[in-house]
């Protein structure tokens, strides 16, 4: 699969950039040549230069250190919520198929009310009820994020529940998990790859966006959508100072997206290759 | 209006080819050679000549490259593939040269076509009286009541008696028979002259089959068509073609008049098609006999007063069947005869309604669901599907599919798990390397051996077999035929055997049981039955299969016995 995925050159470029974005999220801090919080009240609002990068903020911080720091608290941030919705989505999105209809109706209508949430103002809700922490902030968007995989995972096991090697198995006595290990999860596993990867994407984009407007992370702490917040306050000075931080949001945000096209590609021409 | 009017033949080594031909052939085809885009060769050296009005039989089994040859004539080869070279001229225009527009005009208006699968060629969503009202439009450019008038016509030419009641119907209210029907209005209603049907009745049942070949006869004559006819069964195609190309590996290996065709082969593998054919043709005098044990020991499985259906509706009832070990067990009926319900009640995948079945004196339907499984893990009762691809996990290997029920049975080590499946395979006569291979790397007959193979892993005393050469080419179906023969008499593996096939029932059933709307209509053993049919039904159904003529075929014999 890797190897089919990697023929694509946006694929190639993908895993580029999301090698690099690995490489800050585990090893940001140490790498920082400054101390993320340190003030330097003679250095304010400055421009790129040897020392400092990408400049200073209004308190006198390396921007590049603050950006290397918020690295690790973005990435994981977004796998959070990924872990938490392939676990909510995935399992009962392949037991609904299997477990006869009053499981099946529940669980399709629990997935339906939550399609109704908006994810915004739902991961605020969440925040204001369990206190501002981004571990709050990405298990109520993983929650939110639930309905994709389930409906991924479903539409996957449902596309090989009735297939004759499935009955063949249950004719031999195979129970209901052991179908599901032998003969379902397979099929989804491609198919959940591509949501995951692509939801990751969006999830570090709500990362963002939670940041930006403060949620989940107290002030002095950096991440990627705090520092494009106090950048875009301090536009008039330091025009430039939201390229770097929304340049690497986006970056990681198409890197992941190109990544799950490519991986939906290779499942679909492998599908059409004749037998 | 036969093909004697031209005795060129169909296939001789280039350059040595006498240049006389009495009648400018309308379709000639020379030297094709059909290559895929690794550089595989498919087809090679074909060369074709088809008179006006004649009819051509193609015969091989599948992968022989005869639909390819058809695809290549319609310029219709599928994606990957190409012409490599050679020359297909059809009322002496060369085809390779046209362009798309040509094509538009030339394809389903001159040269038509029919398939195999009927069903998948219909939009599901419109009515077929609709679609060939469409289609009548869009290449006679008729006016709105015009074409429905032509559409009706046409229906009623194709043999439906009440042309105005199948118009408004959807395809899924067609049986596969009917769907033929109308596709085959669809190929002819642009007033074709050459007609190509490839695998047309193959999934039919006989007696369809029969009507559906006779319609195709008949119309051939009635409008003037000139008819290629693909088949991997020698008898179908011998029934309606003046001569007859046998292919093999891409190659034509044989040519000729039908007659010298079955009756003086000059190749050994057309030579072994029509021996295989004999094998299992109803005529065979080399019947089997019943076990000699068979009244004496205790019956294996037992089925009595037994009714199944789905919901209220009840599809087969009445039913008393016994099985004795060792014995095979032929279960003929047609399509809707209930055939398919009985089995998945023995099964327990259909409740029994009423009556009782057991196997070797224990009680096997109604059971708790945890029964029922325990039951299922002994691997006593094993199914064989009709269609291996489908009942082989595509992402399992041959090996992993053969011990998923060795593993839920018990916890077996690697090395004997390992073993049991080289001894599956090997009990079904295919190599045990293939265990490592993906179902879609095998061809048809080694899948259904290892279907087969499967249910032998769990050492079952009852194998089911639901039509289990009927997807296969006369060869791997003759393989697989005596494969089973083998095992009931070797191994004591007694068997029910599902067909809508008499030749093949006749070539290993002990006995047989004939099935008309649900209810057992005739039974006895094998060679009785066939040779002396008590039952209309049975006779119709006797009458119905083609087989591969004795005598030399008078120049106007009928295509079909009545029934």
């Amino acid at each position: 699969m890797i190897r089919h995925v990697l023929r694509y050159p946006s694929a190639r470029a993908a895993c580029l950039i999301l090698g690099v974005v690995a490489v800050l999220a585990t090893a940001g801090p140490a790498l920082a040549p400054h101390d993320p919080l340190a003030q330097d009240t003679a250095a304010l609002l400055q421009g790129p230069s040897a020392v400092h990068w990408l400049g200073t903020d209004a308190l006198g911080r390396d921007v590049f250190s603050r950006l290397l720091a918020g690295s690790t608290v973005s990435v994981l941030a977004s796998l959070l919520s990924v872990a938490v919705g392939l676990l909510l989505g995935v399992v009962p999105g392949l037991l609904s198929v299997f477990l006869g209809k009053r499981f099946e109706w529940i669980n399709l209508r629990l997935i339906d009310a939550l399609m109704m949430l908006p994810f915004l103002v739902f991961a605020i809700a969440m925040t204001a009820m369990l206190g501002n922490g981004l571990v709050q902030a990405m298990f109520a968007v993983g929650i939110l994020i639930t309905p994709v995989f389930f409906r991924v995972s479903r539409a996957a096991a449902l596309s090989v529940a009735n297939a004759e090697y499935i009955e063949a198995a249950r004719l031999m006595g195979a129970s209901t998990a052991s179908v599901i290990r032998r003969h379902v999860l397979r099929k989804v596993v491609p198919a959940v790859a591509v949501s995951a990867a692509s939801m990751t994407g969006a999830c570090l984009s709500i990362v963002a966006s939670l940041t930006f407007l403060g949620i989940g992370v107290v002030p002095p702490d950096p991440t990627w959508g705090g520092l494009l917040a106090t950048d875009l306050a301090n536009l008039y000075d330091r025009p430039f100072g939201p390229i770097a931080p929304a340049l690497l949001i986006v970056a990681t945000v198409w890197a992941l997206n190109a990544l799950a096209d490519a991986m939906r590609d290779t499942g679909t021409d492998n599908k059409e290759k004749p037998a | 209006m036969t093909g004697n009017v031209i005795s060129l033949d169909s296939h001789v080594p280039h350059g040595r080819r006498s240049e006389i031909t009495l009648v400018e052939p309308l379709l000639s085809v020379r030297g094709l050679r059909i290559t895929a885009a690794d550089g595989r060769t498919l087809v090679r050296d074909v060369d074709l000549d088809l008179p006006a009005g004649g009819t051509l039989g193609i015969v091989g089994e599948s992968g022989s490259g005869k639909s390819l040859t058809c695809r290549a004539i319609l310029d219709l080869l599928p994606p990957g593939l190409a012409l490599a070279s050679g020359t297909i001229r059809y009322r002496n225009v060369d085809l390779s040269g046209l362009d798309a527009r040509s094509w538009r005009a030339l394809r389903g208006i001159e040269l038509s076509a029919v398939f195999q699968d009927p069903a998948s060629y219909l939009n599901p969503s419109i009515p077929v009286g609709r679609q060939l009202t469409e289609a009548i439009r869009a290449v006679l450019k008729l006016s709105r009541k015009a074409a429905l008038a032509r559409a009706l016509e046409l229906l009623g030419r194709v043999g439906f008696r009440d042309a105005e009641a199948v118009y408004p119907q959807y395809p899924h209210e067609l049986s596969g028979g009917m769907a033929q029907r109308v596709l085959i209005a669809l190929a002819i209603c642009a007033g074709p002259s050459l007609l190509i049907a490839d695998e047309a009745t193959t999934a039919l049942d006989a007696t369809i089959q029969a009507e559906v070949l006779d319609l195709i006869a008949t119309l051939r004559r009635e409008e003037d068509l000139t008819l290629i006819m693909v088949s991997h069964d020698l008898a179908v195609v011998s029934q309606v073609c003046d001569r007859i190309v046998v292919m093999r590996g891409g190659e034509i290996v044989e040519a000729g008049p039908t007659h010298s065709v079955l009756h003086h082969p000059k190749s050994d593998y057309t030579r072994s098609l029509i021996d295989d054919h004999a094998v299992h043709t109803i005529d065979t005098t080399e019947g089997r006999q019943p076990p000699a044990a068979a009244p004496a020991s205790p019956p294996l499985l037992s089925v009595s007063g037994l009714a199944a259906g789905y919901g209220i509706r009840t599809v087969v009832q009445g039913i008393d069947i016994e099985v004795a070990p060792g014995e095979i067990l032929g279960l003929i009926g047609e399509t809707g005869s209930g055939k398919t319900t009985l089995l998945r009640t023995i099964l327990g995948l259909i409740p029994a309604a009423r009556g009782a079945i057991t196997l070797d004196g224990q009680q096997i339907d109604g059971l708790s669901d945890r029964r029922l499984r325990d039951f299922r893990r002994s691997g006593a009762l094993q199914y064989v599907f009709q269609d291996p691809l489908r009942s082989l996990d595509p992402d399992l290997t041959i090996g992993e599919s053969i011990t998923e029920g060795l593993r839920l049975q018990a916890s077996l080590g690697l090395s004997a798990m390992k073993a049991s499946v080289a001894a599956a395979l090997v009990s079904v006569g295919l190599d045990p390397q293939l265990a490592d291979r993906l179902p879609g790397q095998l061809s048809g007959g080694q899948r259904q051996r290892t279907v087969i193979a499967r249910a032998l892993a769990l050492d079952p005393r009852l194998l089911l077999l639901d039509e289990p050469v009927s997807a296969l080419d006369a060869v791997n179906r003759s393989h697989v035929l005596k494969l089973l023969r083998r095992l009931a008499d070797e191994r004591g593996i007694a068997q029910i055997f599902i067909s809508h096939d008499l030749g093949s029932v006749a070539g290993i059933a002990d006995r047989v049981v004939v099935l008309h709307h649900g209810e057992i209509v005739e039974t006895g053993p094998a060679r009785m039955v066939l040779a002396h049919p008590a039952h209309p039904y049975t006779r119709r159904l006797l009458a119905a299969a083609p087989r591969i003529p004795r005598e030399a075929p008078a120049a106007a014999r009928p295509l079909f016995t009545a029934y």
